[in-house]
C-alpha cells in the first residue's frame, strides 16, 4: 500500500534544473558569469566594428591611388588603418583570455555537477560503468566541451557578428551587391546548418568506444599484479587491440561524415570568392562601381567566407564537443532508481524521524534481484529488535551482503519492505537514513586523498585529534606516526603505505568516527585481519556495538557466536532464523547440523568448530 | 636519442601514409589555395586594363569552382587516411607503454595511481601524435608560402619581405616563450593527473561514499582539484590560442603597411590592383592560417616534449627508442593468437631460496601533499629486513604474522612484483635476474589477498587467454570451491563480473582468482590469505583436496588456517618485516610468543563459540 505511493512519488532529488540540452547547458553554466559574458560581447562588437570598417579605408586608398592622389595623404590613411587593426588585436587578446577563463570556469562547474549527480546514482548504475569510463565521461568529454565553451563565444558569435557587420557596410555601399551577398550568406549558412549535426551521433558512439577502451585500460593497470602473475599480458594486449579497433571503426565513420561537411564548407568558401570576383567584375564592367568598390566586394567575399573556414577547421572538434555534450546531457538524465520519499508522510504532514539510540531492523518478505528476473534474495523476513545482535551466515555469494545493502538503500527491494526503527526506509530521506547506519566492509576502497580524508571521507571539519584517537584505538598509532606527514600523508598509489589488513582497520575507523549510528553492520569486517589483531581490536569493536543494533555478516560460524539471533541464508533464501540459544539447543537445526558436519568432515584441524561441540 | 628523432622514428611507422597525406596537403594548400590568389589577380588586372583581356571573368570564376571540386576529392581520400594513421601511431605508443608496464615488476610499474596513468595514456599520447599529424599540414602551408613567395618576389621583393614578417615574429615569440610553454603544460598535465586519479578512485569507492553520505564533500574536493587545475589550464590554452590564432589581426596591421607602400607603387604604375590583391590575399592567408598553424605547431612541439617525458616516466627508464619501436598494432586482419606456453623440463621446481632479502617501500610521495614539510624521511609500510628462506620441491610453507608485519610484501618480493633492495632470490639455484619474467606460469601462480578482476566474463577472468582445449577448467573450478557459486549464477561461467568485479562478492572474487591460479597447473602456488574467500571448514577441505590431488606441488601461503598450519612443513613468523621464528607448529607454539599470540587469536573464535554452548 505504502509502497505504491512511493512509486508514484515525484523524483525530487534529481533536480529538474539540470540542463537537458546543449544550449540549455550553455545557458545554465554561463548564467553565473553573465557580467563577463556581457563584457566579452562588448569587446567582440568593438573588434567586429573595426574588422568590418577598415576595408573601407583600403577602398579609399585604391581609388585615390588609381586617381593619382598625393602620397602624404595615403600615409595618413595607412596609419589610421594600422592603428585600428592594432586596437582590434589587443581586443582579441583580451577576449580570448576572457573566453578561455569562462570556458574552464563553467566546465569546472559542469564537471562538479556531473560528479555530484552520478555519485548519488544508485549502485545499479555503477555496476555498468567502470571507473575508467567515468574518467572519460566526467573529465574527458567535458574537456572537449571546454574548448567549445571557450571558442563558442569568440569564434561563433564573433564571426556571426563579423558577417552582420560586413553586410551592413556592403548594403551601405551598394544595395545590389548587398542583396547578392545576403543571398549567398543565407544559402551557404542554411546548407551548413542543415549538415551541422550529421556526424554528432556517430561521434557519440566514438566517445563511447573511447570510454570503453580507457575503462579497460584503467582496470588493466589496477589489476597489473594479477595479470602479471597469471601471465595474462597477451590476453589483455589482444583485448586492447580489439577495443582500439572498435574505437577506430567508429571514429572513421564519424570522420567521413564530418569530412562530408568540411568539404561542403570548403566548397562554399571558394564559391564565395568566385561570387565576389564575378560580382565585382560585373559591377565594374557595367560602370556601376569603381575598381576600389570591385576590390572591396572581392575582399568582403573573402571576409564572409573566412568565418566559414574557421568553423570548418574546428568542425571535428565542434562535433566531438557536441557529441560529448549529448553524453553529458544523457548522464544528467540518468535518474537514480531510488525514488525520493513523499513530501508528506504521516497524517500530520510531518516527516518521519528516527528515534535516538539503537534501532530495530525489519525485513518483511523481501525479494530483490540485480536483474529482477533473477532474484538474489527471495521472501526474506527477519526481525531484529533494537539493541540485539544478528548473526548473518551463509556461503559467500548467498546474498548476505546484498541484504545489508538493502538496509542502506543502495538498491530498492523488488517486493516487500525494509524497515529501520519501524519506518519504511523508502519513507526516510537518504541522508537521514544513512546517518544512522554504520558499515564496515570486507571491500575497502581507498579514495584519492590523505589518511584523514580516507577516514572521514573528505570531512575537513573533523578535528585531527579525533582521527588520531581512533587510529590509536585500532592499534595503528605507530603506523600513522611513522608517516611523513602523519595523518595528512597522501595515500596515493599502489597500497605502498598500507597492507590490506591495515586498510580494513581504516574501514573500522570510518565507522568509529560516526557520531550516532543506531545500527552497525559488520560485513566480513575482520576477514583480512590476522587472528591476533582481530582479538586485539575486539574491545574496540565491542564498544562500537554496545547499545546499538548490530548485524554481523560472516561465513565463519565462530564469528557470529556472540549474536543473539542467527539467520542462515542459502541461495538467496532464509534457510533458518531464530534465537541462537534455541537453534543450538535443537539438534535438528541447520546451525547444529553445520557445526556437526564441520566436525564430521574429519578435518582434524578445525578446533574452532570442534570445541563448539565438546 | 633526442626527442625530435624519437618523433621522427614514430612517424616512420606509417611513412607512406604520411607521404601521401603530405602530398594531399601540398595540393590543397600549396596549389588550390594559392590558385585563388592568382586567379583574382589576373581577373582584377584584366578588369583594370593592366593586362589584356584573355580569360574573361566568367572563365576565371568557373576555374575557381573547378579547383574547389578537385580539392574535395583529395580531401575525401585524405581524411580516412588521416585517422587510420593517427590510430596506428596512438595504438603503437599505447601498446608499447602497456607492454612495458605489464612486464615490469608490477609494484614499481606506475609512477602514481592507475587513474593518473590513464591521463598519460590518454592525453599525453594524443598530444604527441596530434603534433605529428599536424606536421604534414605544416608542409602544405609551407608549400603555400613558398609558391606565394616565388610569385611575389617576381613582382616586388621588398613588399614580399614585409609579407613574411608575421611568420618571423611568431618564431621569435615561440622561441622566447618556450620554457614557459613547457612549464605551464607540465603543470597542466600534472593537475589533470590528479583529477583523473581522483575520479577513478572515487567511483571505485561508491558504496563507502554513499553509506557515509559523503557525496557532497567529494564533489567539493573535486571542485578544489579542478580549481587547482584551472589556472594552469587557462595559461596553457591561452598560450596555445594566442600563438595559433592571435595573429589574425596582424594581417590587418600588415595590410595597412603594405597598403601605403603599394599605393605609392600603384601611383607610379609599377604595381597593379591585381598585384595588390595578390599581396593582401597572401598576407591574409599566411597570417590567418599559416602563422597561426605554425605558431600552434611550435607550441605543441614544446608541449609534446613534456608529454614524451611523461610517457618516458611511465615507460620506466627504458631506452627511448623502444618507446616507439615499430610492430603491428593489428588495426585490421585477424587478431593475433595468444601463445600457449606448456610446461617444459627446465620449468621443474627444485628449490627456491631467498638470501638476505630486504625491501623498503619508497617514502610516501603522493601527487600532492596537504601537510607542510615536504621532506619524506620516514618509511611507510614495514617492508622486509634480511629475509632468508629456503623452499624445496613439494614443501608447504606458511607465513604468519600480524597485520602490517610484511607477509604480503614477502610474497610480492618473492614473486618479483617488488624488487628487493638487497639480497637475492634464487630459483633452482639461479638468480632470478629479471624476477618479473621468471616467477610466472607455468612455474608459479598466485592468488592475491585482494584480487582485481576485469569486467569480462567469469571464464575470461579465469583463463585470461589460455586455450580451453589445453587446460582443465572444470577441475580448477572444483579445486577453487567455485562450483556452488556457478550453480547460483544464471549464466554460469559466462556471467560478467562487472567493473572491478562488483557483481560478485569479495569471497567469490578470491575463489575466481584461486581458480585462475589452479587452472595454470604450476609447480608452485603462492597464496595470500584465502580466509576471506572460504570458511574455516572449506579452506581446510581445499588444502586437503589440493595436497591429495597434487602431492608434489609446492606452496608458499600466508594463512592462519589451522588446517594449513598443522600440515605445513615450515612456518615462518614475521614481525616488523623480519622473520623472528621458524619451525613446525608444535615447535613454534613452544618457542614463539608471537606464534602463541596468533594461534590463541585463532582459538579465540573457538572459545567464543564454546561460550555459547554454556
Amino acid at each position: 500500500m505504502a509502497a505504491d505511493a512511493y512509486l508514484a512519488a515525484p523524483v525530487t532529488h534529481a533536480p529538474s534544473a539540470l540542463p537537458g540540452t546543449l544550449f540549455g547547458m550553455l545557458r545554465h553554466y554561463l548564467r553565473d558569469r553573465r557580467g563577463t559574458v556581457a563584457l566579452l560581447g562588448v569587446l567582440l562588437l568593438a573588434s567586429t566594428g573595426a574588422q568590418a570598417l577598415t576595408p573601407l579605408i583600403v577602398r579609399h586608398v585604391i581609388d585615390a591611388a588609381t586617381a593619382g592622389a598625393a602620397m602624404a595623404d595615403l600615409v595618413w590613411w595607412g596609419a589610421a588603418y594600422g592603428g585600428a587593426a592594432t586596437l582590434a588585436y589587443v581586443i582579441t587578446v583580451v577576449a580570448t583570455l576572457l573566453s578561455v577563463r569562462i570556458g574552464w570556469q563553467s566546465t569546472n562547474a559542469l564537471r562538479t555537477d556531473l560528479l555530484r549527480h552520478t555519485v548519488r546514482l544508485d549502485l545499479r548504475f555503477h555496476h555498468d560503468h567502470t571507473p575508467g569510463e567515468m574518467i572519460e565521461r566526467v573529465d574527458g568529454d567535458i574537456t572537449l566541451m571546454s574548448n567549445y565553451f571557450a571558442e563558442f563565444a569568440v569564434q561563433i558569435v564573433g564571426n556571426a557578428l563579423v558577417i552582420i557587420g560586413v553586410m551592413a557596410v556592403v548594403f551601405s555601399q551598394d544595395w545590389r551587391v548587398g542583396a547578392v551577398m545576403a543571398g549567398y550568406v543565407v544559402v551557404s549558412w542554411s546548407l551548413l546548418l542543415a549538415l551541422r549535426s550529421i556526424g554528432v551521433e556517430q561521434w557519440q558512439r566514438t566517445r563511447q568506444a573511447s570510454g570503453e577502451l580507457f575503462g579497460f585500460l584503467e582496470e588493466t593497470l589496477t589489476g597489473m599484479e594479477d595479470i602479471h602473475t597469471s601471465a595474462g599480458q597477451p590476453f589483455v594486449i589482444r583485448q586492447f587491440y580489439r577495443l582500439t579497433r572498435r574505437f577506430l571503426r567508429h571514429q572513421i565513420k564519424a570522420a567521413i561524415r564530418t569530412t562530408f561537411m568540411v568539404n561542403s564548407w570548403l566548397m562554399v568558401d571558394t564559391l564565395g570568392y568566385a561570387v565576389g570576383l564575378g560580382l565585382g567584375a560585373l559591377l565594374y564592367l557595367n560602370g556601376w562601381a569603381t575598381l576600389g568598390v570591385a576590390y572591396l566586394v572581392f575582399h568582403y567575399a573573402g571576409m564572409m567566407s573566412r568565418p566559414l573556414r574557421v568553423v570548418t577547421w574546428q568542425m571535428e572538434d565542434l562535433q566531438r564537443a557536441a557529441a560529448a555534450s549529448r553524453r553529458a546531457v544523457r548522464l544528467f538524465r540518468a535518474r537514480s532508481a531510488l525514488p525520493a520519499p513523499p513530501a508528506r508522510f504521516d497524517a500530520g504532514g510531518r516527516r518521519p524521524t528516527l528515534a535516538h539510540g539503537a534501532l530495530a531492523v525489519d525485513f518483511d518478505a523481501v525479494t530483490f534481484g540485480y536483474d529482477p528476473a533473477n532474484p538474489v534474495l527471495e521472501e526474506i523476513s527477519l526481525h531484529v529488535p533494537a539493541g540485539e545482535v544478528l548473526g548473518l551466515i551463509g556461503r559467500t555469494g548467498s546474498g548476505k551482503t546484498t541484504l545489508s545493502r538493502l538496509l542502506f538503500r543502495f538498491y530498492d527491494v523488488d517486493r516487500g519492505t525494509v524497515r529501520l526503527g519501524g519506518h519504511d526506509v523508502r519513507g526516510l530521506e537518504l541522508a537521514d537514513l544513512r546517518a544512522r547506519l554504520a558499515m564496515v566492509n570486507q571491500r575497502v576502497d581507498l579514495v584519492h586523498g590523505s589518511v584523514h580524508d580516507n577516514l572521514t571521507l573528505f570531512d575537513t571539519e573533523l578535528p585531527d585529534e579525533r582521527v588520531q584517537e581512533v587510529l590509536d584505538d585500532l592499534g595503528l598509532g605507530r603506523w600513522w606516526r611513522d608517516l611523513p606527514h602523519g595523518i595528512h600523508t597522501e595515500l596515493a598509489g599502489q597500497n605502498a603505505e598500507l597492507s590490506a589488513g591495515q586498510a580494513q582497520l581504516l574501514a573500522f575507523g570510518r565507522a568509529f568516527l560516526l557520531s550516532a549510528p543506531g545500527v552497525v553492520v559488520l560485513d566480513e569486517a575482520s576477514s583480512r585481519l590476522d587472528p591476533g589483531t582481530e582479538r586485539d581490536i575486539e574491545r574496540a569493536v565491542d564498544r562500537l556495538i554496545a547499545g546499538r543494533t548490530a548485524i554481523i555478516i560472516a561465513h565463519r560460524l565462530a564469528t557470529v557466536m556472540r549474536a543473539d539471533r542467527i539467520a542462515l541464508l542459502d541461495g538467496g533464501r532464509l534457510a533458518e532464523y531464530g534465537r541462537r540459544t534455541d537453534l543450538l539447543a535443537d539438534p535438528a537445526s541447520r546451525l547444529s547440523q553445520l557445526l556437526r558436519s564441520a566436525r564430521g568432515s574429519g578435518v582434524p584441524s578445525a578446533p574452532a568448530t570442534d570445541e563448539v561441540l565438546q | 636519442m633526442s626527442k625530435l628523432s624519437v618523433l621522427a622514428r614514430l612517424l616512420g611507422y606509417r611513412k607512406w601514409n604520411f607521404l601521401f597525406m603530405t602530398f594531399a596537403r601540398v595540393m590543397v594548400f600549396g596549389v588550390s589555395f594559392q590558385m585563388i590568389g592568382i586567379v583574382s589577380r589576373v581577373l582584377l588586372d584584366e578588369l583594370s586594363g593592366a593586362r589584356p583581356l584573355v580569360f574573361g571573368p566568367w572563365l576565371l570564376c568557373g576555374g575557381l569552382v573547378a579547383i574547389a571540386l578537385a580539392r574535395s576529392v583529395v580531401v575525401f581520400i585524405d581524411v580516412p587516411l588521416h585517422f587510420r594513421t593517427e590510430f596506428a601511431l596512438t595504438s603503437l605508443l599505447r601498446k608499447n607503454v602497456l607492454e612495458r608496464v605489464l612486464s615490469r615488476p608490477a609494484g614499481h610499474a606506475l609512477p602514481h595511481t592507475p587513474g593518473e596513468a590513464i591521463s598519460r595514456l590518454r592525453d599525453d599520447v594524443e598530444g604527441v601524435v596530434k603534433l605529428l599529424m599536424e606536421a604534414s599540414f605544416q608542409v602544405g602551408t609551407l608549400a603555400f608560402a613558398v609558391a606565394g613567395g616565388v610569385i611575389m618576389v617576381g613582382i616586388d621583393p621588398l613588399l614580399t619581405a614585409l609579407v613574411f614578417v608575421p611568420l618571423a615574429v611568431v618564431v621569435v615569440i615561440v622561441r622566447f616563450l618556450r620554457k614557459r610553454i613547457s612549464t605551464v603544460h607540465a603543470r597542466f598535465r600534472r593537475d589533470t593527473g590528479a583529477v583523473t586519479s581522483f575520479i577513478a578512485e572515487l567511483y571505485a569507492a561508491i558504496p563507502a561514499l554513499q553509506a557515509l553520505s559523503a557525496e557532497e564533500r567529494a564533489a567539493h574536493r573535486f571542485q578544489q582539484l579542478n580549481d587547482r587545475r584551472l589556472d594552469g589550464a587557462v595559461r596553457d590554452q591561452l598560450l596555445t590560442k594566442l600563438l595559433s590564432s592571435g595573429f589574425d589581426n596582424m594581417a590587418q596591421i600588415g595590410t595597412g603597411v603594405i597598403m601605403v607602400v603599394a599605393a605609392g607603387a600603384m601611383i607610379d604604375g609599377s604595381f597593379t590592383v591585381g598585384d595588390f590583391s595578390l599581396f593582401v590575399y597572401n598576407l591574409t592567408f599566411l597570417s590567418q592560417q599559416a602563422v597561426g598553424m605554425f605558431g600552434g605547431f611550435l607550441t605543441r612541439l614544446r608541449q609534446a616534449g613534456v608529454s614524451l617525458d611523461r610517457l618516458q616516466e611511465l615507460f620506466g627508464g627504458a631506452e627511448q627508442r623502444t618507446l616507439v619501436a615499430p610492430s603491428s598494432v593489428h588495426l585490421r586482419g585477424p587478431l593475433p593468437k595468444i601463445p600457449f606456453r606448456s610446461k617444459r623440463a627446465d620449468d621443474r621446481f627444485e628449490r627456491l631460496t631467498l638470501e638476505g632479502v630486504s625491501f623498503r617501500y619508497p617514502p610516501a610521495e603522493g601527487l600532492t601533499h596537504t601537510g607542510d614539510s615536504p621532506d619524506g624521511e620516514a618509511t611507510n609500510g614495514v617492508g622486509l629486513r634480511g629475509i632468508d628462506l629456503d623452499v624445496r620441491r613439494g614443501q608447504r610453507v606458511a607465513v604468519v604474522g600480524r597485520i602490517g608485519s610484511g607477509k604480503s610484501t614477502l610474497l610480492r618480493v618473492l614473486l618479483g612484483l617488488l624488487n628487493a633492495d638487497a639480497g637475492r632470490v634464487l630459483w633452482n639455484g639461479r638468480p632470478v635476474d629479471e624476477a618479473a619474467t621468471a616467477m610466472v606460469p607455468p612455474r608459479v601462480a598466485y592468488t592475491p589477498q585482494v584480487p582485481s578482476l576485469l569486467s569480462a566474463s567469469l571464464r575470461d577472468n579465469v583463463l585470461l587467454g589460455l586455450p580451453r582445449a589445453k587446460v582443465d577448467l572444470p577441475s580448477a573450478v572444483r579445486a577453487a570451491m567455485l562450483e556452488t557459486d556457478l550453480e547460483t549464477l544464471e549464466q554460469g561461467l559466462d556471467t560478467v563480473v562487472g567493473p572491478r568485479g562488483v557483481r560478485v562478492s569479495g569471497g567469490q572474487a578470491q575463489r575466481i582468482a584461486a581458480a585462475r591460479m589452479f587452472v595454470r597447473d604450476t609447480e608452485m602456488l603462492v597464496v595470500d590469505d584465502l580466509s576471506s574467500a572460504l570458511d574455516v571448514e572449506t579452506e581446510a577441505l581445499l588444502w586437503r583436496n589440493l595436497f591429495a590431488r597434487s602431492p608434489e606441488v609446492s606452496v608458499v601461503a600466508v594463512s592462519h588456517s589451522q588446517a594449513l598450519l598443522r600440515r605445513a612443513d615450515l612456518i615462518v613468523v614475521l614481525e616488523g618485516g623480519a622473520i623472528t621464528a621458524r619451525g613446525s607448529l608444535d615447535e613454534l607454539l613452544a618457542t614463539s610468543a608471537e606464534m602463541r599470540h596468533l594461534w590463541s587469536g585463532a582459538q579465540a573464535e573457538a572459545e567464543a563459540a564454546r561460550a555459547t554452548q554454556q
